[in-house]
């Protein structure tokens, strides 16, 4: 058994006890450059981080959680998830291993 | 009771900044909502204009005062900070504080009127000192750029509401 499948067994053992609780989403992913639309489940975060000098403006901090089994790679920057009827770009992956990437969002 | 020199200055740029209605040859409306210090703000209000008063620096051989014989003419320097906050998107990040920065710059610095006033009354010269961009950050949707002016003035030793 290699840490790819480990990992990955993991994470959908995790995403189905998360998703019997309704704690993951239904998405529709499709990656930049004209990928096809691929179903999947995610987690959405939500934050908040601060921008600017002396003021500041708050703004929405989103991080998308997907799985590779699900969307076959990692996103690239400007791919879109849409998640019930809010469509989120990616602009960067944040963190990623054999099994999921994190990307940081904007709506 | 009238205000501070320095407060003047403030309001006196606030009326300044207003002008920026998104009209030619302005590129956005931020004059429409001008904060004074205010620290936090949803970004929902966007565009707007924060001024920051800054350090107020007086010139060492002047402000004595008539006591032990020198002016009464305090000699200051006050700097501003102007903060511009506009919406940015990952598709034109960079290109909107450059120009909230022009409209800034178009606002402030007026080639034949060089010089601050409150009403009919000259305050002192309005200086720029340059500025520093801060772009829409991944995750983001919003971005900045400080502006930072310097206004000159003489206030009267003691008497910081009266110009010299």
């Amino acid at each position: 058994m290699t840490q790819q499948s480990t990992l990955r067994a993991l994470d959908a053992e995790l995403m189905a006890a998360f998703t019997s609780a309704g704690l993951s989403d239904a998405a529709i992913f499709t990656q930049y450059g004209g990928g096809s639309p691929t179903s999947c489940t995610v987690y959405v975060d939500r934050g908040v981080t601060f921008q600017g000098f002396d003021g500041t403006v708050r703004n929405d901090s989103v991080t998308i959680t997907a799985f590779i089994d699900e969307i076959a790679e990692v996103p690239k920057r400007g791919s879109l998830f849409v998640v019930d009827g809010v469509t989120y770009k990616v602009d960067a992956v944040t963190t990623k291993d054999e099994s999921r990437a994190v990307c940081l969002v904007t709506t | 009771m009238t205000d501070s020199v320095a407060l003047r200055a403030i309001y006196a740029m606030r009326t300044r900044l207003q002008v920026i209605d998104g009209n030619s040859p302005f590129n956005t409306a931020a004059g429409g909502t001008v904060l004074i210090n205010r620290s936090v703000v949803e970004k929902g209000d966007l565009p707007l204009i924060v001024i920051v008063p800054g350090d107020e620096t007086v010139e060492p051989s002047s402000g004595g005062g008539v006591a032990d014989g020198r002016s009464q003419a305090v000699k200051v320097q006050f700097d501003v900070n102007v903060e511009g906050m506009v919406l940015a998107e990952q598709s034109n990040t960079g290109e909107q504080l450059e120009e909230i920065k022009a409209d800034i710059k178009r606002a402030l610095m007026l080639f034949d009127e060089p010089t601050l006033k409150d009403g009919l009354f000259s305050i002192g010269p309005i200086g720029y000192l340059g500025s520093t961009p801060l772009p829409r950050e991944d995750g983001a949707a919003t971005e900045s750029v400080q502006c930072r002016f310097r206004v000159t003035y003489t206030e009267k030793f003691g008497d910081p509401n009266a110009t010299r």
